[in-house]
């Protein structure tokens, strides 16, 4: 994919992303390499402390505190992100990288009106002037689904209820116009029928504007109805990435494996419902080695001491397992510095 | 949550607490200007010098290390901190200060503490229109400043070094019984007090047997904290020349006086002035400490 | 809205009736206040005049029905020490009070907001230690100590303000510095505590992801955010003021209430005290109903819900 001439909106190499607590320096995100194409949706996918979120805000470059991005490059357009000044990064937020966030409650200032929070990023963005700019939150409020948008505008948060805050939510994203989206859970906080209601809307607003999209959530049927492509994430690295419905077929992870089991489905009897066993480790107790081999069942010697590299399948599909093999994982190497040679 | 089960024994209490305060040093250094303060109060009286002796010959000696600095004296002492308007060691005069202040305001906290807790207890327990009663004053007072309040006291009952303990005391009572009737709300809803209703415990032994103890630690936090505010009230109100008469010194008289003569003699000025703030200050640090240590949501760690 | 205000008055007046009452029994259950009042040497039909003058010669009830319905019509009596009405002599010294603790509060105020705020966004930093440690060196300093300092200072070593009295700008400087600086150490101290947690609400992150500059973040979100707790903090500082200002004026010998207050403690005069404190504390609940107006300015939540 790298080798096509033009270049894609972003593509993540060796990202790691690190936190600094009492105990000592840990990695949030570990080595997290994707690629993501104009007009294409990357579901993220794991359960909460995989370093999904963290994943997503390193992008941005807001994490908090005691976070920071140790090493690798965030390349939007070819341009590495770390490389620029915080100056330039405010003009890559929100108008190049719009992100939803989880809260639909938390995620707005309690003492502004929703037209107001709309108005004051595509005022700094796209230079309009006051008036201009509450025409067009009530444009995007009306794209959204909001009923009479002129009357939400001037409305608080408190005053919305949780589905009309996410789509709200989206409006003041989408408002600069970005090239990319970044969806942090955004329907988690939300009732299961307001959940599909939301998730059809990013569908639809996703395919009129061609815009792409980071995806984030730790529900695999969530990711199935919006994704083209999956990435399973799990203490901080990236354990598999295919297509959806590769993924689906064909997970050759373990982790991908029993991600699946533990899904409630139509199709299957409740016996066969598993819970992974064990939990996932802290971030300050994470296992040397593959993240996931004291729970995984097929977990061998080699697995304990030390991590596997990157196994490509073949239509895009790769994996990060020592039951791939030695072959595979030579090819990989061989891949990846090439990958790294060439920018 | 641990309500009911533990009672632990004082001793590994005890030793748990000085862990603790091993680990924050700033608090440290608060006992320790505190246990100073103490050892000072109890101790006031062995310091040769006279507070009290007036010596109009050796009127407004600045601080000095020289032996025969303090003239009349019958140690050869020198006069570490200088001398009044009338001649008096200033050092003899705060040591003792800081044994009335100590006193009055140990006092003071005690007859609050005695009058808020029992109020409280008895708002949060009862109920009803007594509840209500007991509150309503609560709030009024605790909407006028605390000095405005003691000096109307004052006004009533006159100065002098007991009736200071017991205006402070008397005025000082109310943020006890409002910490304590919460507490009190909070602690009834407990099973382990329905419990002790069900096996024919009377009202009176569930009051002080299984509410009180519950509330000590706040109890003990807020006398701490509010030690540090009849500290201030104290010499405050001797600074107006209604607290504690002369010419027994008080922090606040000395500095009252010191207004006359400060233009020529600044130690009468920032000694004792020093002495309030570091003991205010070291009292406040603990008190902070004390909350962190009996609030379990604050630090996370117990 | 108005309702809100109406049970707000309400409560004010209770806490009014309640406050005269506490001070009216107290001096009235605390031996004869007649016997303290008149001079020593007064002979035993001096002592009635002046007992049947403020009608202590009736039972307490009596007494304490008759104080109300005074009180009612704000009739306080006259000054024991003055002759003069203890409602006049409160009244002409308001303004001064008034004059003093609204500097103070403003030199705090616009200090100790700001303070606060570079503390927090500074946080573990030098600029941040520093302000920690001064307002809690502030709150353990006795106002009037500040006071005697600052006087030493400016009006003794150099000599370039009036160490006492009323009258020009230059008069107001070094009291309303003396309750300010308390008050500062206070107001920094929440606008931190406030600001710190503003900071780590998820709005913040999202205000940020939009691209916008940090002013933006800090003044228009986190700031607006951050002073709902501090108009809190001022309503209880307001009692600080007060309870400063009693000192404060007695130190520089501002005319105000509270001077006034701690002479007629000292000579025990009664409906002096009785008038002084009941417009401290008409004052201080007038206040904070004024400050519940701002929390409406400032929070639509409280404006539209009630």
């Amino acid at each position: 994919m790298s080798d096509a001439a033009k270049k894609p909106l972003l593509e993540v190499r060796n990202l790691r992303t690190v936190i600094d607590t009492a105990h000592g320096t840990f990695p949030a995100v570990d080595e997290v390499s994707f690629v993501l194409e104009r007009g294409a949706v990357l579901g993220v996918v794991g359960e909460s402390g995989s370093g999904k979120s963290m994943l997503a805000l390193s992008l941005l470059r807001l994490l908090p505190g005691k976070g920071r991005i140790e090493s690798g490059e965030a390349l939007l357009d070819g341009r590495n992100l770390r490389a620029l000044s915080e100056r330039e990064m405010r003009g890559v937020r929100g108008r190049r990288i719009g992100m939803i966030f989880q809260e639909p409650l938390t995620s707005f200032d309690p003492l502004y009106t929703i037209g107001d929070q709309i108005a004051e990023s595509v005022r700094k963005h796209l230079g309009l002037k006051p008036r201009q700019a509450r025409e067009k939150a009530v444009e995007l409020l009306s794209t959204v689904g909001i009923p009479r948008p002129d009357l939400a505008c001037d409305e608080y948060p408190f005053q919305f209820s949780g589905g009309m805050r996410q789509r709200a939510m989206i409006a003041m994203a989408l408002a600069p116009d970005p090239e990319l989206l970044i969806a942090d859970e955004p329907t988690t906080a939300l009732d299961v029928t307001i959940q599909a209601q939301i998730l059809e809307l990013l569908a639809k607003l996703q395919r009129e504007r061609g815009i792409a999209v980071l995806f984030i959530s730790h529900n695999l049927g969530v990711i199935a109805e919006i994704a083209d492509e999956v990435m399973v994430m799990y203490g901080g690295q990236v354990m598999e990435r295919s297509e959806v419905v590769r993924l689906f077929d064909a997970p050759a992870h373990p982790y991908t494996q029993s991600l699946l089991e533990a899904r409630p489905a139509l199709d299957r009897a409740p016996s066969r419902l598993r819970a992974i066993p064990g939990q996932v480790p802290s971030l300050e107790s994470r296992p040397a080695g593959c993240p996931f081999h004291p729970r995984c069942g097929r977990a061998m010697d080699i697995c304990s001491r030390a991590r596997p590299s990157r196994s490509f399948l073949g239509s895009g599909q790769e994996v990060a397992c020592w039951l791939q093999g030695a072959g595979n994982a030579f090819q990989t190497h061989a891949r990846a510095s090439g990958a790294g040679g060439e920018s | 949550m641990a309500l009911i089960d533990t009672k632990p024994t004082a001793a590994p209490k005890r030793r748990r607490y000085f862990a603790t305060l091993l680990r924050h040093p700033l608090a440290l250094a608060a006992h320790a200007v505190l246990a100073l303060a103490v050892a000072t109060a109890v101790l006031a009286s062995v310091y040769p010098a006279d507070p009290l002796k007036q010596n109009l010959m050796s009127s407004l000696m600045p601080p000095s290390l020289k032996v025969d600095s303090l003239p009349g004296s019958q140690a050869a002492l020198p006069a570490f901190m200088g001398t009044d308007a009338l001649g008096r060691d200033l050092m003899a005069r705060i040591l003792l200060a800081i044994r009335i202040s100590l006193a009055v305001s140990s006092l003071a906290v005690f007859i609050a503490t005695a009058v808020g807790v029992f109020l409280g207890l008895v708002a949060g327990y009862v109920g009803g229109v007594l509840d209500s009663v007991i509150m309503r004053i609560v709030d009024a007072l605790l909407s006028l400043p605390f000095v405005v309040l003691a000096i109307a006291v004052v006004a009533a009952i006159g100065p002098g070094l007991v009736n200071v303990a017991l205006v402070l005391g008397l005025t000082g009572w109310v943020t006890f019984a409002k910490l304590v009737r919460g507490e009190v709300l909070r602690i009834k809803q407990y099973s382990f007090i329905e419990a002790a209703h069900a096996t024919g415990c009377s009202g009176k032994r569930i009051l002080f047997r299984h509410i009180l103890p519950q509330t000590v630690g706040i109890i003990l936090v807020n006398a701490t904290l509010t030690m540090g505010q009849m500290i201030i009230s104290e010499a405050t109100l001797s600074f107006l020349g209604l607290g504690v008469p002369p010419p027994t010194p008080s922090l606040g008289g000395i500095l009252s006086d010191a207004q006359q003569t400060f233009f020529a003699a600044w130690w009468i000025v920032v000694f004792p002035g020093l002495v309030l703030m570091a003991i205010i200050l070291a009292i406040n640090i603990a008190g902070d400490f004390l909350r962190d240590y009996f609030d379990p949501a604050e630090e996370g760690a117990l | 809205m108005l309702r809100f205000f109406l049970r707000r008055a309400m409560e004010s007046l209770i806490t009014i009736i309640v406050i005269v009452s506490v001070v009216f029994l107290v001096l009235n259950l605390s031996g004869d206040p007649i016997r303290m009042m008149a001079s020593p040497t007064a002979s035993a039909e001096e002592v009635a005049e002046l007992r049947a003058a403020f009608g202590f010669d009736k039972p307490l009830v009596l007494r304490y029905g008759d104080f109300l319905a005074q009180i009612s019509r704000l009739r306080f009596g006259d000054s024991i020490s003055t002759r003069q009405p203890a409602l006049r002599m409160v009244l002409q010294r308001l303004p001064a009070t008034l004059l003093l603790a609204f500097t103070a509060l403003a030199i705090a105020t616009i200090l100790g907001i700001p303070l606060g705020m570079l503390a927090a966004v500074r946080r573990g930093k030098a600029a941040d230690t520093a302000a920690v440690l001064v307002s809690m060196m502030g709150q353990a300093m006795p106002v009037f100590w500040i006071a005697l300092l600052l006087i030493f200072v400016f009006g003794v070593m150099i000599p370039i303000l009036p160490p006492s009295g009323y009258g020009t700008f230059a008069h107001l400087v070094l009291p309303s510095i003396s309750i300010a600086i308390f008050l500062l150490a206070g107001i920094v101290r929440v606008t931190r505590a406030s600001m710190l947690e503003v900071l780590q609400q998820p709005f913040v992150t999202v205000v940020r992801s939009k691209g916008l500059e940090e002013r933006i973040v800090l003044f228009k979100h986190a700031l607006r955010n951050a002073s709902i707790p501090v108009l809190t903090q001022l309503t209880l500082q307001m009692r600080f003021v007060i309870g400063g200002s009693v000192v404060v004026e007695s130190v520089f010998g501002w005319p105000g209430v509270g001077q006034l207050l701690a002479q007629a403690a000292y000579g025990r005069d009664y409906p002096v005290v009785i008038a002084a404190t009941f417009f401290i504390a008409l004052f201080i609940l007038a206040f904070s109903m004024m400050l519940d107006l701002a929390y409406g300015l400032v929070d639509p939540r409280v404006r539209i819900w009630h």
